[in-house]
């Protein structure tokens, strides 16, 4: 579904945000990414969506070569995609009703498509009753919701999140990627940057970890979220650094969950 | 398109929401319309004066000494008739122009009177076209028994050159105040974007096409040039009208009446007036759509 195949990139005033960073993220999964800040976690998620451009190598999305893609097309790249931001980005004049048709508008859906479909989607993120309310009269987390449910109504195929928790309650962080994870099990491929430790380590998700625009620790590609080791294939290896590579093999989710929340604890030590 | 009903609707709301620019962006369209609007006038009403001016507007044809007065009746007059853009040709004996010398300037010219007369027969031509004044004037002189063509007034051709200076200053003015619309409502569009960056990077992460994007911000300008077209047109009446009998009261000439070019004249307005917000709309429009993300926002 995603391949970066050796994607570096350096921003126009030098900074190197990536590089040389293999990634493939099959259809269906629940990806965490993970890394200390300015390892390059938006960046890497700028050039799912293209609204930037990698410096170096090719970058996949559902089979398309992206990097190439015209800029014209680049509209119907992203209707396969639904957004989710850190600060929710809700337009504050209008209704929660209207933040989440806006985007089916502003793609052309018919308005009685467009009234159907919204109200569907509130009911589904749990917010039917506020339809009405303005994003102000809402809390942090009812208004993550309304922001998933913008992300969702055009019916994508991934759905991408910037630390959608990072600005509400742990509780309500919980409830957020719960509802992640049920739209994943409907076969939605999902991408959450998060910086929350105890989410990694509630859900059982493959965690990728970037630090210093490298990927230095992948848990590879999860196919039951219970207790079993990971199946790891030859291609999820080939991302991984050897001297992970080698423990990642026979150990749990929830060990390698472990190692890597630690190696970030000990990254952001390093920050400070 | 389908489904852009929201979107114009959108346009529409932010020329009230936005709605100080909005006013300026409508006073400078609607002064350049309106001074499109009188220059076109003026110089109708010149070239109008013009042609009323041809109507007299006559040249003197002096004939051969030898010709005598019979002559000039019976062959010359006829033959001068029929030069193409010729309207009337009327006789002036020497007789006749001697006595208009006589009572302009006194009996110092009755010696003259008779025998003695040392002016020519002639005569007074009238054009019909004086656009073609000078071919008109060439035949004339080309023809049996004249000697010579004198025009009494140069009034029309100075009207003329008067009317051509006009044209090109109005055209100057025109030029430049279309250029400074087009700045204001680019300006005025630029603001309701940079009001709306937050909707339009919205817009863009969902996938919505440039096109898409655009309609909001197109429609605002044409709505601000409809509003500024249809005031030019009420305007431009009455401001006519005013400068007409102020005009008329100094030197009475026979003007255009406003009623006779109404509907192209608001038709013109109108619909320059859209053009000129569309296209400053989408001057404006260019820079937005080609940033992303983050950089509309202005992160
Ligand atoms: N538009 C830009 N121009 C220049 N440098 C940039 C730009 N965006 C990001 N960077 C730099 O690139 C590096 C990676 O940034 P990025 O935003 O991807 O980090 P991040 O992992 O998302 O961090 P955080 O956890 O703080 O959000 C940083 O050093 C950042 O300063
Ligand atoms: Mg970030």
């Amino acid at each position: 579904m995603i391949q970066f195949k050796d994607v570096s990139k350096t921003y126009p005033n030098g900074t190197k945000a990536l590089s040389h960073v293999d990634i493939n993220i099959e259809k269906g999964e629940f990806v965490f990414i993970v890394g200390a800040s300015g390892a390059g976690k938006s960046t890497f998620l700028k050039l799912i969506m293209k609204e930037e451009q990698p410096t170096e190598g090719e970058i996949f999305v559902n089979n398309i070569n992206i990097t190439k893609m015209k800029r014209r097309k680049v509209p119907y790249l992203r209707r396969t995609m639904g957004i989710v931001f850190q600060d929710f980005r809700l337009i504050d004049k209008m209704t929660v009703f209207d933040n989440v048709a806006f985007a089916m508008r502003v793609i052309g859906a018919r308005p009685k498509a467009v009234k159907k479909r919204v109200l569907y989607i509130l009911g589904l993120v749990g917010l039917k009753d506020k339809a009405k309310c303005r994003p102000a009269e809402l809390s942090g987390g009812e208004q993550q919701r309304v922001s998933l449910a913008r992300a969702l109504v055009n019916n994508p195929s991934i759905i991408i999140a910037d630390e959608p928790t990072g600005n509400i309650d742990p509780e309500m962080s919980f409830e957020i990627i719960e509802l992640l994870n049920e739209i994943n099990k409907q076969g939605t491929t999902i991408i959450v940057v998060t910086h929350e430790h105890e989410l990694v380590h509630k859900f059982k998700n493959r965690v990728i970890e970037i630090n210093g625009g490298m990927v230095t620790a992948d848990s590879g590609m999860v196919t039951e979220k219970t207790n079993v080791p990971i199946a790891i294939s030859q291609e999820d290896l080939a991302v991984i650094p050897e001297e992970i590579a080698e423990e990642i093999s026979d150990v749990s989710v929830d060990e390698l969950n472990e190692e890597v929340l630690k190696a970030i604890t000990e990254g952001e030590a390093d920050d400070e | 398109m389908r489904g852009i009903g929201y979107l114009i609707k959108e346009g529409v709301k932010s020329v009230w929401n936005n709605r100080m620019m909005s006013l300026a962006s409508i006073g400078v369209l609607v002064s350049c319309l309106v001074m499109t609007g009188l220059a076109v006038l003026l110089s109708l009403n010149v070239t109008s004066v013009v042609q009323s001016v041809g109507q007299d507007n006559q040249v003197t044809v002096f004939l051969n000494d030898d010709v005598n007065e019979l002559q000039a009746v019976m062959e010359i007059g006829p033959e001068l008739r029929k030069i193409d853009n010729v309207s009337a040709c009327e006789f002036y004996s020497k007789d006749e122009a001697i006595k208009e010398l006589e009572n302009e300037l006194g009996n110092l010219f009755e010696e003259l009177q008779g025998d003695n007369n040392p002016l020519p027969h002639a005569f007074h031509i009238t054009m019909e076209d004086l656009s073609k004044y000078d071919e008109t004037v060439k035949s004339i002189s080309q023809a049996q028994g004249v000697y010579k063509v004198s025009d009494r007034s140069d009034v029309a051709s100075k009207l003329t050159s008067l009317n051509e200076l006009t044209t090109q200053i109005g055209l100057w003015i025109v030029i430049v105040l279309a250029i400074i619309s087009l700045f204001i409502i680019s300006n005025s569009v630029r603001m309701t974007m940079y009001s709306r960056r937050f909707e339009i990077s919205i817009m863009k992460s969902v996938g919505a096409t440039d096109r898409f994007v655009r309609v909001p911000f197109v429609v605002e300008g044409q709505v601000l040039g409809l509003i500024a077209g249809l005031i030019s047109s009420g305007i431009i009446v009455f401001l006519y009208n005013g400068m007409i009998v102020a005009v008329q009261y100094i030197i009475p000439f026979s003007k255009v009446e406003y009623s006779t070019v109404a509907l192209p004249m608001t038709l013109a307005f109108i619909v320059l007036g859209i053009i000129i917000g569309a296209i400053g709309a989408g001057i404006s429009i260019g820079r937005y759509l080609k940033m992303e993300g983050g950089e509309i926002l202005g992160w």
